[in-house]
C-alpha cells in the first residue's frame, strides 16, 4: 500500500530579477494516514513553499514546479487548477501561520468556516452554518453559537488559530498541512493547539504535515522528521532516530543550541555560526559547508560536490546528506555532540 | 451609532455656519457695492440708497449675518414695519440681486438638472470603471489590461471642456445624432431628457471611469496578494467566488469612499460640465452668480454644495463602518 501523500523529487524555483531562486530542490518524502511528519528548518529553507506546492497553490504564478506529488492517488503538479481545486479543502487542507492575515477581515468566522464546508458538500446554507458552530465547538471555542458571528479581529490569537483549524478540518480532510500553527502563540496556547491536532488526528485518522522551526514541538507531535536546509532535505527519518542519533552537523547544531534546565545557566547558548544562505547564491557543494565545524574531516568535496541523500544504514528509514562517512559521524556524535545534550 | 450620527450632524451644521460666514465676509471685503449692482442702468444715488435699505445693506455685518442665519431656520421679513415689508419663509436664503427671485426657489429650480447629470454620470462611470478595472486586474499584463489602462491614463489626463467640446462637435454638429445638450424635465419628456443628457453623462463618465478603473485594478491586485485570498484558494473555492467574494469585497471599501465624496461634490454642481454644455444646473447658477457678484445666490449655492459634501462625508463614514467590521464609530 502506498502512502496517502507521496512527494517525489519536488523542486520549486522562482525566476526573479536577480536570478532563479531554487526554493525547494529535489525533495522526496511520504506521509501515511494517521501519521505526522514534522518538517523542520529555518526561515527560507523551503518549508512553506513545499506545503504550497502540495496544495497546488503555485499554479498560475511564475513558480516553476517539477517532480511528482501524489495525494490519494492524484498527481498534483501536472493536474489542472480545476482538478486540484476539488482536492483542496476536502482531500487536503492547510492551517496557515498568521491566522489574522489568513482570515478575511470582512466576513465572520462562522461564514468563513461554512463557506469551506459548502464548497465540497451539497448542503443548505443553514446546515453549513450549523456545521460552523459544531466545528468551533469541536476546537474548543466557548459559546460557539455566539462566537460564530464574530469577526476574526474579535478573536484572540489562540482562538483565531483554532478557528483556522476548524475551517481546515470542516470537510474532514485526509491530509492536513499545518504551517507553523503555533509560532505566534504563547506556550500554553501552543500546547493546547498541538493537543487539539493530536486529538483530531486520532479521531479522523488524518495525515498531518507539521511545519515548524521548533524541534520541541516536533519531538512531541511527529512520527517522522524531515530536516531542511537551503531548499534541500538534509536528514530524514523517524523522530526517534533523528533526535536520538542525529547524523547531520546541522541537526547537531540545532540540538545543542536548545537551552536545558540541567545546563549551567552562566554559559552562553551554543549557536550555529554564520547565517542561513541566500537562495539566490546558495553555497557550492554542500550548502551547509560554510557553517559546518566538521569540514576538515572531509576536505575539498564539501565545497564542490553536493552530497547525496544516503541511508544511514542499509535498509533503514533514516537518511542524511553529508560527505562524512558513517563511522566519522558516529565518532563525532558520540564524543563531541552527545556530551553536550 | 446613533450618537455618532447625531454628533456628525451637529458638527456638520457648524461647518456650514463657518462656510457661510466666510462667504459673507469675503463679499463684505470685496470693493463692490451690491446695491449699485442691483440698481441697474438707470440708477440714481437716491435709488441706490433705497436699495441699500431694502437689502438691509445699511446694517452692520454681524447683524446682516445674524438675520441671514435666522432666515434659514425660521424665515425673515425684509423692511419690517414698513409698507414694503416682504415676507421670506424658512428656509430663506434671501433674494437674488439680479433677478429678485428667492434664492431658495432658484436652488430648487436648478437642482433637477444637476441631479440628472450627477446620477446618470455616476451610474455610467461606476459601470465602466469597475468592470474595466476588474477585467484588467484579472487579466493583468495581457493586451486587454494594457489597452484599458493605457486608455484610462489618457482619459484621466484629459479635461472636461476638451472632451466635451470634441464630443459635441462630432455627435451634435457633424453627425447630428444627438440634440444640443440641455435640460428638459424627465417627467414630461423622458426621451428628450435622456438624449440631451447623453453628452454630459458620457463626458463626465469618460474622465471619472478612468480613475475608478485604475483604482479598482490596483485595489484588486493588491488584495490578490493577501493571505486571506490564499486561504480562500486553499479551501477549494472557485476562482469566480475568490475574485468576487474575497478579492473584490475587500477592494471595494476604498472605492465606495471615493465614490461617496465624488458624488457629493458633483451634487453641489457639476460646474465645468454644466458650463460647457450650457445646462441650467447648480454649477452654472453659481458661476453666473459669482460673475455678477450676486451675493445671496453665491452664498446659497456655496452652502448647498457644502451641505452635499458634508452629507456625503457622513454617509461615507457610516457606510465604511458597515463595510469594514473593524471600524467602530465612537
Amino acid at each position: 500500500m502506498s502512502a496517502f501523500l507521496e512527494v517525489k523529487n519536488l523542486s520549486v524555483a522562482f525566476p526573479t530579477e536577480d536570478g532563479i531562486v531554487q526554493a525547494v530542490d529535489s525533495l522526496s518524502f511520504s506521509v501515511e494516514k494517521g501519521k505526522t511528519l514534522g518538517i523542520v528548518g529555518e526561515s527560507g529553507s523551503g518549508k512553506s513553499v513545499t506545503s504550497l506546492a502540495i496544495l497546488g497553490l503555485q499554479k498560475g504564478s511564475k513558480a516553476q514546479v517539477s517532480g511528482e506529488i501524489w495525494v490519494d492517488g492524484n498527481e498534483i503538479i501536472a493536474a489542472s487548477e480545476a482538478e486540484v481545486r476539488k482536492l483542496r479543502g476536502k482531500a487536503m487542507s492547510m492551517i496557515f501561520q498568521d491566522a489574522l492575515a489568513a482570515l478575511h477581515p470582512y466576513y465572520t468566522v462562522g461564514h468563513q468556516i461554512a463557506e469551506a464546508y459548502l464548497v465540497h458538500n451539497d448542503v443548505s446554507k443553514k446546515m453549513a452554518a450549523a456545521r460552523a458552530v459544531e466545528m468551533l465547538d469541536r476546537v474548543g471555542i466557548p459559546e460557539p453559537h455566539k462566537r460564530v458571528n464574530d469577526y476574526p479581529h474579535q478573536f484572540s490569537g489562540g482562538m483565531r488559530q483554532r478557528a483556522m483549524i476548524a475551517m481546515a478540518l470542516s470537510c474532514n480532510p485526509s491530509l492536513l498541512i499545518a504551517d507553523e500553527p503555533t509560532t505566534a502563540l504563547d506556550v500554553t496556547v501552543q500546547a493546547q493547539i498541538l493537543e487539539l491536532l493530536r486529538d483530531l488526528q486520532k479521531e479522523f485518522g488524518t495525515a498531518i504535515i507539521l511545519i515548524t522551526h521548533d524541534l520541541g514541538v516536533v519531538a512531541e507531535t511527529a512520527d517522522d522528521i524531515l530536516l531542511m536546509y537551503a531548499g534541500k532535505q538534509i536528514e530524514y527519518g523517524t523522530v526517534r532516530d533523528v533526535l536520538q542519533v542525529p547524523q547531520h552537523p546541522y541537526a547537531w547544531g540545532l540540538l545543542t543550541s536548545i537551552p536545558r534546565l540541567t545546563g549551567d545557566p552562566s554559559l552562553a547558548l551554543t549557536a550555529i555560526q554564520g547565517a542561513p544562505p541566500s537562495l539566490i547564491s546558495v553555497p557550492s557543494g554542500c550548502a551547509f559547508h560554510p557553517r559546518c565545524t566538521y569540514v576538515d574531516n572531509v576536505g575539498a568535496a564539501c565545497a564542490s560536490i553536493i552530497p547525496e541523500l544516503i541511508p544511514v544504514s542499509e535498509g533503514k528509514h533514516h537518511s542524511v546528506r553529508c560527505h562524512m562517512s558513517a563511522k566519522v559521524r558516529e565518532d563525532i556524535f558520540a564524543n563531541q555532540v552527545k556530551p553536550q545534550l | 451609532m446613533l450618537k455618532y450620527t447625531l454628533r456628525r450632524i451637529v458638527s456638520g451644521t457648524l461647518v456650514l455656519g463657518i462656510v457661510s460666514a466666510i462667504v459673507f465676509a469675503i463679499f463684505y471685503i470685496l470693493p463692490s457695492d451690491p446695491a449699485r449692482l442691483a440698481c441697474g442702468k438707470s440708477c440714481t444715488p437716491e435709488l441706490v440708497a433705497r436699495i441699500q435699505v431694502a437689502l438691509e445693506l445699511d446694517q452692520s455685518l454681524p447683524i446682516q449675518y445674524g438675520r441671514f442665519i435666522k432666515g434659514i431656520f425660521v424665515g425673515r421679513t425684509y423692511l419690517e414695519n414698513t409698507d414694503a415689508a416682504r415676507e421670506c419663509g424658512a428656509p430663506c436664503l434671501g433674494y437674488s440681486y439680479q433677478t429678485d427671485l428667492p434664492v431658495t426657489q432658484l436652488l430648487v429650480d436648478r437642482l433637477p438638472a444637476t441631479l440628472s447629470i450627477a446620477i446618470g454620470a455616476s451610474i455610467l462611470w461606476l459601470l465602466i470603471g469597475l468592470s474595466s478595472g476588474i477585467v484588467s486586474a484579472l487579466r493583468r499584463g495581457t493586451w486587454i489590461d494594457r489597452t484599458s489602462q493605457g486608455f484610462a491614463l489618457a482619459a484621466a489626463s484629459l479635461q472636461i471642456y476638451f472632451v466635451g467640446l470634441i464630443l459635441q462637435f462630432i455627435f451634435v454638429d457633424k453627425l447630428a445624432w444627438l440634440p444640443m445638450p440641455g435640460y428638459t424635465s424627465p417627467f414630461d419628456y423622458p426621451l428628450d431628457w435622456a438624449k440631451q443628457m447623453v453628452l454630459p453623462w458620457v463626458t463626465l463618465a469618460f474622465l471619472l471611469s478612468a480613475i475608478y478603473s485604475r483604482l479598482t485594478r490596483s485595489g484588486m491586485i493588491e488584495t490578490m496578494g493577501e493571505d486571506f485570498v490564499r486561504t480562500a484558494r486553499a479551501k477549494g473555492l472557485s476562482s469566480r467566488d475568490i475574485n468576487l467574494k474575497h478579492v473584490l469585497r475587500a477592494a471595494m471599501t476604498p472605492i465606495v469612499t471615493v465614490f461617496g465624496l465624488d458624488l457629493g461634490s458633483l451634487l453641489g454642481g457639476a460646474v465645468i460640465t454644466e458650463y460647457v454644455f450650457n445646462i441650467p444646473g447648480l454649477g452654472k447658477l453659481s458661476t453666473e452668480a459669482v460673475t455678477n457678484l450676486d451675493l445671496p445666490v453665491v452664498t446659497g449655492t456655496v452652502l448647498f454644495a457644502a451641505f452635499f459634501i458634508i452629507t456625503a462625508n457622513i454617509i461615507v463614514d457610516l457606510l465604511y463602518s458597515a463595510l469594514d467590521p473593524k471600524v467602530r464609530l465612537t
